[in-house]
């Protein structure tokens, strides 16, 4: 080969790797924005011609989702199927709940804000008791502002009392706990993504926090958001990583790479179908079906996630 | 003796040399007749000349170096000034800020050097326009009207406030605060007395901040204390909340977060701790203290700041919309959160007083007892079924960038979001 037709070739080589890596960019960027959320249908009522109340939590799987109808004291459980909602399966008075949690036997976990313990409901709705964390010697008071269960059944606790995330064993043994940072503004609500890394949203500077599965302290992975969202205080994670902050006060999802940095605004303050007027709760099931307790428009939301 | 004055002489020549060099730029660079510069300006600028006589006068302009700051010819900023107003005294003096400054004089950081310092000559020390406090207070009106009304006064604020404050920034402390407390304090104050000792129960409080007790500025009650005081403190009770003096961290508490304040203010808390929606600071870490001060404070209630600026610490987003808002609510402007809103614990939503948001805007806006577009539970929302026509399905409380904060820009739009059939 002469010298001329190597030159061609490593010329020719460059370019198709610069075409490469400029397509393999462009689709990353184009993945994240093409991730788009699809509006089903809205939740009013019972199915008994009740309505919904001020709903602050809900929590999902692939074939059933429970309400904490906080206004009406009760949760409620309903089955769907092909993304259409059954009539309620049960619903059980509870005193004033606000963050709901279902584990893998279907148990159902409920925060209850006036006495900001956690009831665990088995899953024909029955009571079992409430959660009282064995072995733990750091949380003496314990005031859960939120909590989560992850697939292994493991519970992580955002106990704003003691300042800490307490991680549970699925029969309420103490596991590790991670102290909150020195400075922070007020922590609402807390995620965990598939690799077990936790992430922590900081309502007051509109910030993340996130620490590694393996890590004894949280580091700020997005500083202050303001210029994107106004407070959030709820978050989830899809299975690819992104991070889903409700914005309470601006009526809108704020979504985030799993780096931290700010992607896309969905949906916006209201009252018509797609609109939100002070969401809390907000869960996304294993095959992206999307639910967000719209508190202060009485219902449940439930859209899908299009990839 | 003959080599005793030497430092002098080389001093002096050393800045003879520098003011004619300079000299020799100016005139350099605007091809200034030799004398001219100063002395061509002061020709006309007769008003200098006078200025000239004051007592300190800025350097560029005792070596007549004019356009050192000005341009004689043309320039894009007022007064011929060869850069803009609040950026041109940073040429020479961009050393006046501490680099990474906890706090920094307002006027210093937007370059607004003229309201302390006169850029020519002043009668003041470092060219300042009055001396000692008398410049602060021209100013700070406020506390000006707090300081002379106060009986119980702190001499040095009448002296001059540069003793405890740096005009410009401060590099560790808040307050441009040229030291923290209680460093700051026992630079007059000795703690060995044993006076100072048994007045503050044989706690260490020379390693605490005195602020948390003590007005600076000075107070209406002895001791300079602010003139709201929490009974324990008042009573010296400080055993009441905190360990023995004694003890290994004597400044820690019994109990912790609200828990410390259950045992005098138990019905309160109980009450409280039985509603539906609690605001959850006051159950976290630090509790009551997040919004109170535990010791005294010059807010009634024992508040930290006044009602507005303690919950715009958390609910920034929510006060910055009443601040853009063309219409102002009055209670928020006025600081009167607590008109609407219960802050500690309510049964209903956004901690409100009554589960009514109408009954709540009745208690102000009478006139809707009697003409009123449909409102109350029996009308429900057009545009959700789950919700009924209440004031705020129009108004947003805290604001909006529309009059009378609506949603909309204008009142035809806000309407045909529900009377769609009128809309064009």
């Amino acid at each position: 080969m002469s010298a001329y037709g190597g030159n061609l070739m490593s010329k020719s080589f460059m370019l198709y790797s610069i075409t490469l890596a400029l397509l393999l960019v462009a689709s990353q960027a184009f993945g994240a924005e093409t991730a788009r959320i699809k509006f089903l249908h809205s939740v009013y009522d019972d199915g008994k011609e009740i309505s919904l109340l001020y709903p602050e939590g809900v929590a999902c799987t692939d074939s059933f989702f429970v309400v904490a109808d906080t206004g009406n004291n009760r949760i409620i459980k309903y089955p769907y199927q092909d993304k259409i909602v059954q009539p309620a399966e049960f619903e059980m008075p509870v005193n004033a709940p606000i963050v709901v949690q279902i584990n893998s036997k279907g148990e159902i976990y409920i925060l209850d804000g006036r006495d900001r313990r956690i009831l665990i409901l088995n899953a024909d709705g029955t009571e079992k008791g409430y959660l009282s964390p064995k072995g733990s010697p750091v949380a003496r008071k314990m005031v859960p502002k939120s909590f989560k269960i992850e697939e292994d059944d493991r519970i992580y606790i955002l106990d704003i009392s003691d300042g800490l995330v307490l991680v549970l064993d699925a029969a309420g043994n103490y596991i590790k706990h991670i102290p909150f940072p020195q400075e922070f503004g007020f922590f609402s609500d807390l995620a965990i993504d598939k690799q077990g890394n936790i992430f922590l949203v900081d309502s007051v500077e509109a910030a993340v926090y996130s620490a590694a599965p393996d890590a004894n302290q949280f580091s700020q992975l997005s500083k202050g958001m303001h210029e994107y969202m106004n407070f959030p205080t709820n978050i989830a994670i899809d299975s690819s990583g992104i991070l889903y902050l409700v914005d309470k006060h601006g009526g809108s999802l704020a979504l985030l790479s799993n780096d931290g940095s700010f992607l896309r605004h969905e949906f916006g303050y209201g009252w018509r179908e797609s609109q939100f007027y002070y969401p809390a709760q907000m869960c996304i099931s294993p095959a992206g079906n999307i639910f967000v307790a719209d508190r202060s428009n009485s219902r449940i939301q439930m859209f899908e996630s299009e990839k | 003796m003959k080599f005793r004055y030497t430092p002098i002489i080389f001093l002096s020549a050393a800045l003879v040399v520098l003011i004619a060099l300079s000299l020799v730029s100016a005139q350099d660079k605007f091809k200034l007749r030799e004398g001219a510069a100063g002395k061509l300006c002061l020709g006309c600028h007769e008003g200098l000349q006078e200025k000239m006589k004051k007592k300190f006068i800025h350097t560029p302009l005792t070596e007549g170096d004019c356009v050192g700051c000005h341009n004689p010819h043309t320039s894009n900023y007022n007064m011929l000034l060869a850069a803009s107003d609040d950026t041109i005294c940073y040429t020479c003096h961009d050393s006046v800020v501490p680099e990474n400054a906890k706090s920094v004089h307002l006027v210093v950081a937007e370059g607004k050097c003229n309201a302390c310092h006169d850029p020519h000559a002043a009668d003041y020390k470092k060219n300042l326009l009055r001396g000692g406090s008398e410049l602060c207070y021209e100013c700070h009106q406020s506390l000006v009207t707090q300081i002379n009304e106060n009986k119980y006064g702190h001499p040095p604020v009448k002296e001059d406030c540069a003793g405890c404050h740096d005009p410009h920034g401060s590099t560790n402390n808040d307050n441009l605060l040229n030291n923290g407390s209680p460093a700051i304090c026992l630079k007059c104050h000795s703690a060995d007395k044993s006076t100072f000792k048994s007045l503050h129960r044989n706690y260490p409080v020379e390693k605490a901040d005195c602020t948390s007790c003590h007005n600076p500025h000075g107070s209406n009650t002895a001791a300079m204390l602010y003139d709201n005081v929490h009974e324990p403190v008042a009573k010296r009770n400080c055993e009441r909340c905190h360990v023995e003096p004694t003890s290994s961290k004597p400044f820690d508490l019994k109990a912790s977060g609200y828990e410390t304040c259950l045992a005098c203010h138990y019905e309160m808390i109980t009450e409280v701790m039985n509603q539906s929606n609690i605001h959850w600071p006051l159950v976290d870490q630090k509790g009551c203290i997040n919004c109170h001060s535990p010791h005294a404070s010059s807010v009634k209630k024992l508040m930290r700041q006044p009602i507005l600026e303690v919950c715009a610490k958390c609910h920034a987003d929510t006060v910055a919309r009443q601040e853009r808002s063309a219409t102002k609510h009055p209670p928020i402007a006025e600081g009167e959160c607590g008109a609407c809103h219960s802050p500690h614990s309510s049964d209903y939503q956004f901690i409100l007083k009554d589960e009514s948001v109408v009954e709540i805007c009745a208690e102000c806006h009478e006139w809707q007892t009697h003409t009123t577009h449909p409102i109350g539970e029996e009308f429900a929302d057009p545009r959700n079924k789950n919700v009924t026509m209440q004031c705020m399905s129009c108004h947003r409380t805290h604001g909006t960038e529309y009059k009378h904060f609506i949603y909309y820009s204008t009142i035809n739009e806000l309407c045909v979001q529900c009377h769609v059939s009128l809309r064009r």
